[in-house]
């Protein structure tokens, strides 16, 4: 049913409205801006000269390869073992696979802000249950959040707890809409479970699990709010992901220019990313 | 197998339970060695430090508000605009539909600094405004509405035409009632995403007695130690602990009291349409 009616325009107004407001001008904006030098209170045109500067940036480079060390410890956690345990729960029955989903809800609702505090306290040196388990088998505890690879460690944990739970979730409902009858076809031919497994749900699956990476790289350029709480982006920037980089930039420093080049800089490297990501969710008919 | 599957779920809400039980201890009872896995004795104190030194309650408020103000916003704003695209021909359909599906490839936080420096161009720093109106308009949204909407017999709304009701009476008296399941659906998850919402807070609110329950608790205990230094140390983190747990409770109060509609979700295999 499709009428013609200048009534849809009120319709589609308010939506259309913020689109504009928070979406459309600030995303000309950030360009704009990037050609400024700001100083708290004066802002001066600039031209090319942030960015010329920005490939100086210690920190903003660094911040690259931070991001990419969160997304590869993500990997095995937050992806390959969710994957395995889908798989793997296809064979269960109804009852068993719901009282999973039901055990990884939970952790997948809750923020990992809200996490923050007792996962430090779980990974303290002197008073943590991490701590005095690693004294129990007579080893010497860590400091976890003192050097780089322990601290990005550390937090990939705290981000997994619900990521787990997140991607079962997604990989076993994709799993769940492969139709009877290619299981019983294989079934009829003699394929044992292994071969089910791999040869007939892994490919089903496996543009799922492009997605997921994609969205995981995706995502770790973008964590924040757990630098904030946990680490402030140290020992010496060497755990502050790239938007990170760009709150301290923008908010600590005030250098709302430089901040901005920086952010043109992220969008244009995760809109390709982005891009590939959208052709694996079938383009508009997206499910998720 | 199966077994350590579950396991592993118990290890993956470890955390969850340990922030609680460690919440209702005082100082010896968090740090003592081995752990207590069962509070020895239980205490309020945690949560009475935090209600006596901080607005906790004017937060609270201020949470359901700006949330509630938000989700009426992006709501209305949503199913409007899908009703739009679902049944109406207008100029401009296709050009504004691909301008959402475009606009959901930029990585949302890349606008950040320009939406802030917009937002205090515009006058709105330290109000709610921007809060309630920054995702009222959510491509994904409308698209599931669309959907939704297009599988509601066209005679529905014909019928109610032909007896006179007005376009807007028919979205909102005929159609919105049968969408029941999806809104509900929408409610939940904005709820539980707006209390979790930490940085525009962060950047947007600067007067204490307007904060976000998130932003307050968490700013509290971040403040704690530099207010009272190596001193309180080791109380802060029997008040952090009882901090995460004030911030884990609205997420938990929407999960038991719609624990019906979550519970449709993951049997229909957590596909949502």
């Amino acid at each position: 049913m499709t009428k013609r009616s200048s009534v849809a325009y009120l319709f589609v107004a308010p939506a259309v409205t913020f689109f504009l407001l928070f979406t459309v001008a600030p995303t000309f904006m950030v360009g704009y801006l990037s050609f400024f030098k700001t100083n708290y209170v004066v802002s001066r045109f600039v031209g090319f000269s942030n960015y010329a500067r920005l490939l100086q940036d210690r920190a903003f480079i660094q911040s690259i390869g931070n991001s990419l060390l969160f997304a590869l410890f993500g990997l095995p956690m937050r992806l390959l073992l969710p994957l395995w345990m889908a798989l793997r729960a296809y064979a269960y029955s109804e009852r068993m696979r719901n009282m999973m989903r039901f055990g990884f809800y939970i952790p997948a609702l809750t923020s990992p802000l809200v996490l923050a505090s007792v996962w430090l306290f779980i990974f303290d040196y002197r008073r943590g249950i991490v701590s005095w388990l690693i004294g129990l088998i007579g080893l010497k505890p860590v400091v976890w959040f003192g050097s780089q690879l322990p601290a990005i460690f550390a937090m990939t944990l705290l981000l997994s707890v619900g990521g787990i739970g997140a991607a079962f979730l997604l990989f076993t409902a994709v799993l769940q809409s492969v139709p009877r009858t290619t299981i019983d076809a294989a079934w009829i031919d003699g394929a044992s479970w292994w071969q089910i497994r791999w040869r007939v749900l892994f490919p089903i699956i496996l543009p799922w699990v492009l997605f997921m990476t994609l969205y995981l790289l995706i995502a770790s350029f973008q964590i924040i709010e757990i630098i904030w709480r946990m680490t402030s982006g140290g020992p010496y920037n060497s755990t502050a992901t790239m938007l990170y980089n760009i709150y301290e930039t923008g908010f600590v420093r005030s250098a709302y220019g430089m901040a901005s080049a920086k952010s043109l800089v992220m969008m244009l490297v995760l809109l390709g990313i982005a891009v590939v990501k959208h052709r694996l969710e079938g383009g508009e008919d997206r499910f998720i | 197998m199966k077994y350590v599957f579950l396991l592993f779920c118990l290890l993956l809400l470890f955390p969850l339970y340990w922030m609680i039980s460690l919440s209702f201890q005082d100082v010896r009872g968090v740090l003592h060695l081995p752990p207590n896995i069962v509070p020895k004795r239980v205490t309020l104190i945690n949560y009475e430090r935090i209600a006596a030194d901080s607005r906790l309650l004017r937060w609270a408020a201020n949470s359901i508000i700006v949330t509630t103000g938000a989700l009426a916003i992006s709501l209305s704003s949503t199913v409007m605009a899908a009703w739009a695209f679902a049944v109406y021909r207008f100029r401009g359909r296709q050009l504004i539909y691909w301008a959402f599906i475009a606009s959901l490839m930029i990585p949302a936080y890349s606008l950040m600094i320009s939406r802030f420096v917009l937002v205090r161009y515009m006058g709105m720093i330290n109000t709610w405004w921007p809060l309630m109106m920054m995702g009222a308009c959510s491509p994904v949204a409308i698209i599931l509405f669309i959907k939704y909407f297009k599988k509601i017999p066209e005679a529905l709304a014909d019928s109610a035409r032909i007896d006179g009701l007005s376009e807007l009476g028919i979205l909102f008296r005929i159609i919105l009632p049968q969408c029941m399941p999806l809104i509900g659906y929408t409610i939940i998850t904005t709820y539980i995403g707006m209390f979790a919402e930490f940085i525009w807070p962060l950047l947007l609110l600067m007067d204490r007695r307007k904060w976000t329950l998130c932003l307050g608790v968490t700013k509290f205990i971040t403040e704690y130690y530099s207010r009272y230094g190596k001193a309180g140390a080791d109380v802060l983190v029997g008040i952090s602990q009882a901090g995460g747990t004030l911030l884990f409770l609205p997420p938990l109060i929407i999960f038991i009291a719609f624990r019906k509609t979550f519970r449709k979700q993951f049997l229909a295999g957590g596909v949502k349409e």
